[in-house]
């Protein structure tokens, strides 16, 4: 099995083709052009012009996303096998997968930052030291247009707004899959926690459920 | 305490007229114009709650016509339905008694709960009246469709459901010399407003002088980049976008952000504004807080009550709201258990189908049970229930709970056929076997317990700095309906 189907078989859902389709079909009154909103659609081009011209995503802002360069701090290997051992423990408490499922020896490693109020915000790096996924967790809600960049931080929250109205999320949780972006999250006072990733960019044999970030660590 | 008392004595005789019966008032969909109506319909001189049983038609519609513009004494209209003094059978829920003369029995702490559609046509919405006064004053107004949420903390109200002679008469919060806002952020939205006090009455209980945030107040102007964070985030500022017309939030910890953020300027939460808008320390007493704590009795937390309901659904469904947890004979929650739950975070651990779910809650804010598995039919990809669960035969489920005991107990939901279910009575608004989240990915460490969950059950929550069934607080307890 290739990797591009493996990663597929994650993040193939009914859920995600229905609510493209509902948002193809949606009015556009969200599209509402401001000057705050076309500067997040010009985050959006230069992230996408990073992909191809790697020079320009390291601005001095250092605004991060997802398959972009890291922004976070560096881990020290010692630190990145016990993530990576707490990640195959995950691995088998919550979904009963092989242990195999984190991937193979080195094809990834970790980038962590502690903000003051107490949540930790962690990138994931594949071999390539671009950002295939990041997770979050602790007492208050990062700023998710910084750590998934705000093209993906607007299409997450439009569509958990879209899954509330239709009866399919609350406020507080939303799980998101998509071929090019996937996402799972609680945020709601005194906690947040998720885990968001990039399918198409997910190392082989890596579950997602081991990117989330577990309650003890 | 005793000034406070005298202006509530004083304001005693004050009643206030309803404006329809809550079940008819609350089916407004017709948009803000319907919803600022029936506010200024709502307004009158107030005292204590207003008459009426849950289900009564007998609520009289009374226009406003004599709000006084100051601290002016009420003119006040005689109670049209007395509040009882010796309770009914604990089993009927009553609203109608004024906190400072509570007759004895349930009706001194419970009042009816209403589980329908919201405001803008959401299913399973429990929600409740409330009524606001400016801080000792008689300038007062019941808001209905008010959302009770274990989810979250504090009282939140839209600026559109509010008259605006009440919005002017609320005082705002102040911090460093500024005018206080608030921020509060979800996973699909913001809202953003000012923050002021009121004088907080939900049914029998008053909360004095409460922190509340009116969202999508003017006077806050525009939010931040922070809480929208960098225009990510939309609006939920008005009733229909948010759902409701506000919620009152009874989560077990007494603030909406506590410590941290009397020390800390936390992104996302307080604000001071004049031009551009700056993150602010706030001191515990000033944050948007829980008003059960307020209450002068019965206030450790809170029960919700909701009976067993048919598996088609019903258009609405009535239950009790009771204040405090084991303060008084119908609150005891006898037969509970107190599930572990974790001091800061609040979440619970469920195992559910061999898998486990260590972030799981259990949330009356949340319209449906939202978990993700494979062992469920989901819907037809094409229907209009896609991403629901679509089960041949409904399926009579349990989810394993740890306890604070250590130990675990076994609870059950259910999960029905959401396309019929749904689809057989679009009108209904209280479903107990609506599951959705259907996901590829198996687990999503999280099960989101909605209203479904609820029904036939009590879940009570018992306050952090509180204790109830021989437990230390913060956390939630699952009993017998």
């Amino acid at each position: 099995m290739s990797a591009p189907q493996k990663n597929r078989k994650y993040c193939q859902s009914l859920d995600c083709s229905s609510q493209l389709k509902r948002e193809m079909g949606m009015p556009t009154k969200k599209v509402r052009i401001s000057s705050l909103w076309c500067r997040v659609a010009l985050h959006g081009a230069v992230v996408r012009c990073g992909l191809t011209i790697g020079a320009l995503t390291l601005a001095p802002s250092a605004f991060a996303a997802l398959g972009g360069p890291p922004t976070l701090e560096t881990v020290s290997p010692q630190a990145t096998e016990q993530i990576k051992a707490r990640a195959q423990q995950m691995i088998l408490e919550t979904s009963g997968a092989s242990s195999a499922a984190i991937g193979a020896e080195g094809a990834w490693t970790v980038r962590e930052s502690k903000l003051p109020g107490g949540t930790v915000e962690r990138e994931y790096l594949g071999g390539d030291e671009r950002v295939f996924a990041v997770a979050w967790r602790g007492p208050y809600r990062p700023g998710l247009s910084n750590l998934l960049g705000p093209t993906y931080a607007m299409q997450m929250s439009q569509r958990a707004f879209a899954q509330r109205k239709d009866g399919l999320g609350s406020r507080e949780r939303t799980v998101q899959m998509s071929s090019t972006f996937c996402v799972r999250a609680i945020s709601r006072q005194r906690f947040s926690a998720g885990v968001a990733w990039l399918p198409s960019r997910l190392p082989v044999g890596l579950h997602p459920d081991a990117l989330s970030i577990p309650s003890s660590s | 305490m005793n000034e406070r008392n005298n202006i509530v004595e004083q304001r005693e005789p004050g009643v206030e007229i309803r404006t329809g019966g809550k079940v008819r008032v609350s089916r407004w969909t017709t948009g803000a114009a319907a919803l600022y109506m029936s506010a200024i319909l709502a307004l009158s001189a107030c005292g204590g709650s207003g008459g009426g049983t849950p289900g009564s038609s007998a609520a009289t519609s009374t226009p406003a016509t004599n709000v006084p513009a100051t601290n002016a004494p009420a003119s006040n209209v005689p109670a049209s339905n007395p509040p009882a003094t010796n309770t009914p059978a604990p089993s009927v829920p009553v609203t109608n008694s004024p906190a400072t003369n509570p007759p004895a029995g349930a009706s001194s702490y419970a009042m009816a709960i209403t589980v329908e559609n919201g405001v803008d046509g959401e299913r399973n919405v429990p929600q409740v009246s409330v009524q606001l006064c400016a801080p000792g004053t008689s300038i007062c107004q019941t808001i209905d469709n008010i959302l009770v949420d274990t989810g979250s903390t504090g009282v939140r109200l839209a600026s559109a459901a509010l008259d605006p002679r009440l919005l002017a008469a609320l005082p705002q919060e102040t911090v460093s010399s500024g005018t206080l806002n608030a921020c509060g952020q979800f996973v699909d939205g913001y809202t953003w407003g000012t923050v002021r006090t009121a004088d907080v009455t939900i049914g029998p209980k008053q909360a004095r002088s409460l922190p509340v945030q009116i969202f999508g107040d003017p006077a806050a102007g525009s939010a931040p980049r922070a809480c929208t964070d960098n225009g990510t985030l939309s609006a939920e500022d008005t009733p229909q976008a948010f759902g409701t017309n506000g919620v009152i939030g009874v989560a077990e910890l007494l603030q909406d952000c506590g410590t941290t953020c009397t020390q800390l300027v936390v992104p996302g939460n307080y604000y001071t504004c004049s031009g551009s808008c700056q993150g602010v320390k706030v001191p515990l007493s000033l944050q948007v807080s829980n008003p059960v704590a307020s209450f002068a009795q019965d206030n450790n937390g809170v029960v919700i009550d909701l009976p067993q309901i048919g598996v088609t659904g019903q258009v609405s469904a009535a239950g009790t709201l009771y204040f405090g947890v084991g303060t008084e004979p119908d609150n005891a929650m006898n037969g509970a258990v107190a599930l572990q739950t974790d001091p800061d975070s609040l979440m619970n651990f469920v195992t559910y189908n061999a898998m486990s779910y260590p972030d799981s809650f259990i949330d009356s804010g949340s319209n449906f049970v939202y978990l993700s598995t494979a062992s469920i039919p989901a819907c037809p990809a094409s229907s209009s229930v896609a991403g629901m669960y679509c089960p041949v035969s409904a399926l009579n489920l349990s989810a394993t709970f740890l306890t604070m005991s250590s130990s675990t107990i076994s609870e059950a939901f259910a999960i029905g056929d959401a396309l019929t279910i749904l689809g057989d009575n679009p009108a209904f608004g209280a479903f107990n076997n609506v599951a959705a989240s259907v996901s590829s990915m198996l687990t999503g460490n999280t099960i989101d317990f909605g209203i479904p969950f609820f029904f036939g059950k009590s879940i009570g929550l018992v306050n952090e700095g509180q204790s109830a069934l021989g437990k230390n607080g913060p956390f939630v307890a699952v009993g017998p309906g």
